[in-house]
């Protein structure tokens, strides 16, 4: 899908570099999905190759299979939309690592659809497993947190799952 | 990086009301460092996609979550992002039953607020439904009523929202409004009071966003309709509507709303021609998308079936040129001789009452296809249609007002009011 970068960048075409130094040739009417990318296209900062220094090679490899999808002429709604739901069957680690780059690289629809399937996944958890996750450390003294529960002790019943994925 | 781009800050003081801008930063920054490798933007952009369920339960994760998810700013946001709902309220063997139907499909059975509990049919029916809260009124009782949040479950009961008979004189109509006005941030409870002497009283409870309180307000004012007794009013536009149907007297239909905002009522001709209604329960209110007042009529078309119409209100200028002709539909396509229209399912589909069979049935017509689906609910609809309800809503974790004892409730109302129960005391 990506190929590497070559001699003969053609005029309409942008190198995206990943953090592990793999550059990707994408192009630019497909990359300005980005309005991160989009801006440093019209500041004329996009002739030599765009460091993405947070985003690893196989984010980044997600996140253009992404941009190519939906900004292809050739595929119609349903077909998007059976990709985007076959794009977020991933580990919520690897949503997580694809909504950072969403994130830094301003694309509102795929940001849209990652925080959507994370909310999914995690939204019959348990506290304890949201707090693995995230990698939050509960600053919640016992009786605070038994008093939260009690607030709504029906919020905390039922089948909850206690898996980290 | 993480400051260039995605949810940026600005977006959430557009909306957020009632909440100064300092607060929220302090709040924001402290999710900020929440989690040891999230941006405060990412998990903001998640906490946002859930629904109120496991929000709640959320708010134990930590100090910030906590705060987050009871800051205005973020209630604010995550109620215009919620998904659509159909709340169904209905009796069955005299018991008051509620199901939530959601645009992605899903039934859910809702705990009824423990105050329409009683066995006894009480006349209870769904008044309005604003920012995630829906508020019951009952027939039987001028002065009260109950507002509940759906999805945090929290409700409240306001006795002397009204006021009860006067110098003997019964009432022969009440009407409940509900409705929020952002830029003020002020909820506004209203009762219309209309007795057969062709005056209404009205009383406006208001509470603010922020939990003050603010003096009720009173007015008496004329009110020369007649209306439908049980006065299927409608919520819509930050005002109630009625339709007033004259049996007698070569009176065209008109509609009567009362404008919560400017709080007083003005009249709108109706579109209709014919100075009679066919059947005047073809004439009904509804609300159409989310701010579109509706309204259904009929005619007999030429094949000698009843046609269905919808119009749509463009503007509140009061003349019948502000009504837009949206479908006209006929009976035969619904395979029926007669049916009640009811009002809009979340795509725009009519949900329709069948008048012809025993017991009457419910069912959703899609316009655009032609189509007729069943109702997604299984109900029986025999008994007590007349205070069954299906009204929009959205989740929202909107807070209800705190109230002090003895001031905005007390818990003498009247021997007729459905809304009073001991073991249900208001914290």
């Amino acid at each position: 899908m990506a190929e590497a970068a070559s001699s003969t960048i053609e005029k309409n075409n942008l190198t995206l570099k990943s953090s592990y130094g793999d550059e990707f040739v994408l192009e630019e009417s497909i990359a300005i999905q980005s309005v991160t990318i989009k801006n440093m296209v019209e500041d004329g900062c996009s002739s030599s190759v765009i460091p993405l220094s947070k985003v690893d090679t196989g984010t980044l490899i997600k996140v253009i299979e992404y941009m190519k999808m939906h900004s292809s002429t050739s595929s119609n709604e349903e077909e998007i939309q059976n990709f985007d739901k076959e794009f977020v069957r991933i580990s919520i680690k690897t949503i997580l690592n694809i909504l950072e780059a969403a994130n830094f690289l301003d694309i509102r629809s795929l940001l849209d659809l990652c925080a959507e399937a994370v909310a999914n996944r995690i939204k019959n958890k348990t506290p304890e497993v949201v707090r693995k996750i995230f990698n939050i450390t509960s600053d919640f003294t016992p009786e605070e947190e038994a008093e939260i529960r009690n607030e709504t002790p029906w919020a905390f019943e039922g089948d909850l799952d206690h898996s980290l994925d | 990086m993480s400051t260039t781009a995605g949810t940026s800050c600005s977006v959430f003081y557009s909306r957020g009301v009632g909440q100064d801008k300092d607060s929220f930063d302090a709040i924001y920054e402290a999710m900020n460092g929440s989690s040891k490798f999230l941006p405060g933007e990412i998990i903001m952009a998640i906490l946002l996609a859930l629904t109120v369920k496991p929000l709640l339960r959320f708010k134990s994760v930590c100090r910030s979550w906590h705060a987050l998810i009871l800051s205005l700013p973020f209630i604010n946001m995550h109620h215009d992002r919620a998904k659509r709902n159909n709340l169904i309220c209905f009796y069955k063997q005299h018991v008051y039953n509620s199901v939530s139907v959601c645009e992605d499909e899903t039934i859910t059975d809702l705990l009824l607020p423990p105050p329409t509990l009683p066995k006894r049919c009480r006349q209870i029916v769904v008044a309005a439904a604003c920012r995630g809260m829906v508020c019951f009124s009952s027939a039987s009782c001028s002065n009260s009523a109950v507002v509940w949040n759906i999805a945090t479950r929290e409700y409240r009961i306001f006795n002397g929202i009204g006021r009860g008979d006067i110098d003997g004189r019964s009432y022969y109509s009440i009407a409940t409004g509900f409705t929020f006005l952002p830029i003020i941030n002020d909820y506004k409870l209203v009762r219309v009071i209309i007795y057969a002497n062709q005056t209404a009283y009205i009383k406006i409870t208001r509470w603010n966003g922020d939990n003050s309180s603010i003096p009720a307000k009173e007015m008496v004012t004329d009110f020369p309709y007649s209306i439908v007794q049980h006065g299927h009013c409608l919520n819509a536009n930050d005002a109630i509507h009625w339709i007033r149907h004259d049996k007698v007297g070569p009176v065209l239909s008109i509609v009567i709303a009362f404008d919560m905002v400017e709080e007083k009522f003005r009249q709108i001709a109706t579109p209709f021609n014919q100075e009679k209604p066919i059947r005047h329960y073809h004439r009904k209110l509804a609300l159409l998308k989310e701010s579109t007042l509706a309204i259904f009529g009929s005619s007999v078309s030429s094949t000698g079936y009843l046609s269905f119409h919808i119009w749509a209100l463009k503007n509140y200028r009061g003349v019948s040129e502000s009504w837009a002709k949206q479908f006209t539909f006929e009976a035969t396509s619904l395979l029926c001789y007669d049916l009640q229209p009811w009002g809009f399912w979340l795509n725009g589909e009519v949900v329709f009452y069948r008048m012809e069979e025993t017991p009457g049935k419910m069912g959703l017509y899609d316009i655009h296809t032609n189509q007729i689906k069943d109702f997604p609910v299984d109900i029986d609809f025999d008994h007590l249609l007349h205070y069954s309800s299906i009204i929009h809503y959205k989740e929202s974790l909107v807070p209800l007002p705190q109230m002090k004892k003895n001031k905005m409730t007390n818990n003498v109302c009247c021997n007729h009011c459905p809304f009073q129960n001991d073991q249900f005391n208001i914290n």
